[in-house]
């Protein structure tokens, strides 16, 4: 019988599919828990991913009712971290704008990887005017700065957070078609390309079956990478009052109401703001050690 | 079973491939030397389908070949690369790199192909989950080999198969090869500038110099050393 063992899944010579690639998901994870700065990444975004699930079993008060009695109260054991402008309970808000803030970095991920992995792998493939033609869009996306593309975006289609997540998605994936392109190139000459087209692979087939997992590694790597960077300008057009609207608690704009009170009331901007800089740490941490791991060569040890 | 009519290559203004014409029986072994730069690999590629731009005729079985990818020569030939470390996809297993051909082509049973091919290239059942850099060299090319095999072509086509492996285990990939030739009535058509290789794999060799066919000879002739033109005596004496 099939048992899930450790020696089962590090069986040099797998007798199925599943178990070859059991073993393989096993050893990755194994190499991952062994760097600690990963761990740490990981156990802020395993973290965030509790706090999220949970949050309004984790929340002491409303995240959105206002209690104007207890307006601005310095960080206490009744508000861990204090209260803001309208009296709300700051840690509440935060626990509840990890929701925002995840949905909003899960989003952009989701709808920029793919295209930018797309655009970027079929220019690569075909090469000529197809590339020339999709590299020059690209270029024009990348050549203006992410935050103000962004802001142009949200202002033609109206603030929210939909069309923050839309406006960092067109920004973002630019730079994902580069990596995917350049990578493509690498090896869209290389022999095992050409085995698999004379074996009567269509284009499709070896652009997604071929050369997309090659290109998928440092794809992950970079989404992980560009997470901390997806919170901050998520927090920069909160910041700016034209993501999230109140009264949900979104990080960014919590900051920009405290600035009102940064230098007598310092902890309505600061909590928040150290909420954004750990979130942003563990991404760029884990997608660190991720990038380590998902190097094919590194798999055996 | 190959047959090349008239053929001419240029890159350009560069005319690589003179005029060739040269015909392989079936189950024939054909091997095309030359020095590098000669245009054998050329001649080859267009063979495979790799190169668009020839002129004349290639005729495959009773096949004329289109230029480009034809659907047809799938069937038709395959073809073992040179570097076994380039020509094996980095992040699959030997097991999907086989089973792939089988899934374009929607034929089924791959479990028992994938197995079966296996064995005929002498490679043990317990390499089949691992990944091309999880084999030495000498395995990699029998994947490569077993990869060309799946879809049962008549012909193989053989781009230096051995010139990236160490000598003792060339010898094992050419032993397997000559097997595989014998076993299933294959026709290789080799291109190398290895001589002692061709002694040993094939029949006919034609000799290659800047793009023309100077010499077809027979193996006995370049067994005996006895070449007619210049040119191949001359080669001769630089491999020995």
């Amino acid at each position: 019988m099939m048992q899930l063992s450790h020696t089962w899944l590090l069986d040099e010579n797998p007798e199925t599919r599943f178990q070859a690639g059991a073993g393989q998901t096993y050893r990755m994870v194994r190499a991952l828990l062994r760097n600690p700065l990963a761990v740490v990444g990981l156990v802020i975004i395993i973290g965030l991913l509790i706090v999220a699930a949970f949050a309004p079993v984790l929340a002491p008060y409303s995240p959105i009712e206002s209690n104007l009695g207890a307006r601005l109260l310095a960080p206490s054991a009744d508000h861990w971290m204090g209260t803001d402008e309208l009296g709300r309970d700051i840690l509440s808000r935060i626990i509840h704008g990890a929701r925002i803030t995840l949905m909003i970095v899960l989003m952009v991920a989701v709808i920029s990887a793919p295209i930018g992995l797309l655009v970027g792998t079929v220019a690569g493939y075909f090469g000529g005017w197809v590339d020339r033609v999709l590299m020059g869009l690209t270029d024009v996306f990348l050549s203006m700065p992410k935050l103000i593309l962004a802001l142009a975006f949200v202002a033609a289609l109206g603030p929210g957070i939909e069309n923050a997540v839309i406006a960092i998605a067109i920004t973002a994936w630019p730079v994902y078609a580069r990596i995917a392109r350049a990578e493509t190139l690498t090896f869209r000459n290389a022999e095992f390309i050409s085995a698999i087209q004379m074996q009567g692979a269509s284009h499709t087939r070896v652009i997604f079956r071929h050369i997309m997992p090659l290109c998928l590694s440092s794809t992950i790597v970079r989404v992980t990478l560009d997470m901390a960077g997806i919170i901050l300008t998520a927090a920069g057009l909160g910041f700016l009052g034209l993501g999230a609207q109140p009264p949900l608690p979104e990080w960014g704009a919590m900051i920009s109401s405290g600035r009102a009170f940064i230098l007598d009331q310092w902890w309505v901007a600061t909590m928040p703001g150290f909420a954004i800089v750990i979130v942003s740490l563990g991404f760029c941490l884990f997608g660190d050690g991720l990038r380590d791991v998902l190097d094919p060569r590194n798999r055996t040890r | 079973m190959i047959d090349l009519k008239h053929l001419s290559i240029a890159y350009g203004e560069t005319s690589v491939v003179k005029d060739v014409s040269l015909h392989v029986p079936e189950g024939g072994s054909f091997a095309l030397v030359g020095e590098s730069g000669s245009g054998k690999s050329t001649i080859l590629k267009a063979i495979a389908g790799q190169i668009t731009n020839w002129t004349g005729r290639i005729r495959l079985g009773d096949h004329d070949l289109q230029q480009g990818r034809d659907p047809a020569l799938i069937r038709l030939c395959q073809m073992v690369f040179q570097d076994p470390f380039g020509s094996l996809h980095p992040r699959k297993t030997v097991d999907t790199i086989l089973s792939e051909p089988l899934s374009i082509h929607g034929l089924g049973d791959q479990n028992r192909r994938v197995l079966e091919t296996l064995d005929a290239v002498g490679l043990a059942r317990k390499f089949r989950f691992r990944l091309p850099h999880q084999l030495s060299g000498g395995q990699r090319q029998r994947v490569a080999i077993a990869r060309a095999l799946m879809l049962d072509p008549p012909v193989m086509l053989l781009d230096e198969p051995t010139s990236a492996l160490d000598v003792s285990v060339q010898a094992e990939v050419l032993n397997l090869l000559k097997t595989l030739r014998e076993q299933r009535g294959l026709t290789y058509f080799l291109v190398t500038h290895d001589l002692p290789v061709v002694s040993f794999l094939c029949d006919n060799l034609g000799i290659l110099r800047q793009g023309e066919l100077v010499e077809l000879a027979t193996v006995e002739q370049l067994k005996q050393q006895r070449f007619s033109s210049e040119y191949g005596n001359e080669l001769l004496s630089k491999s020995y």
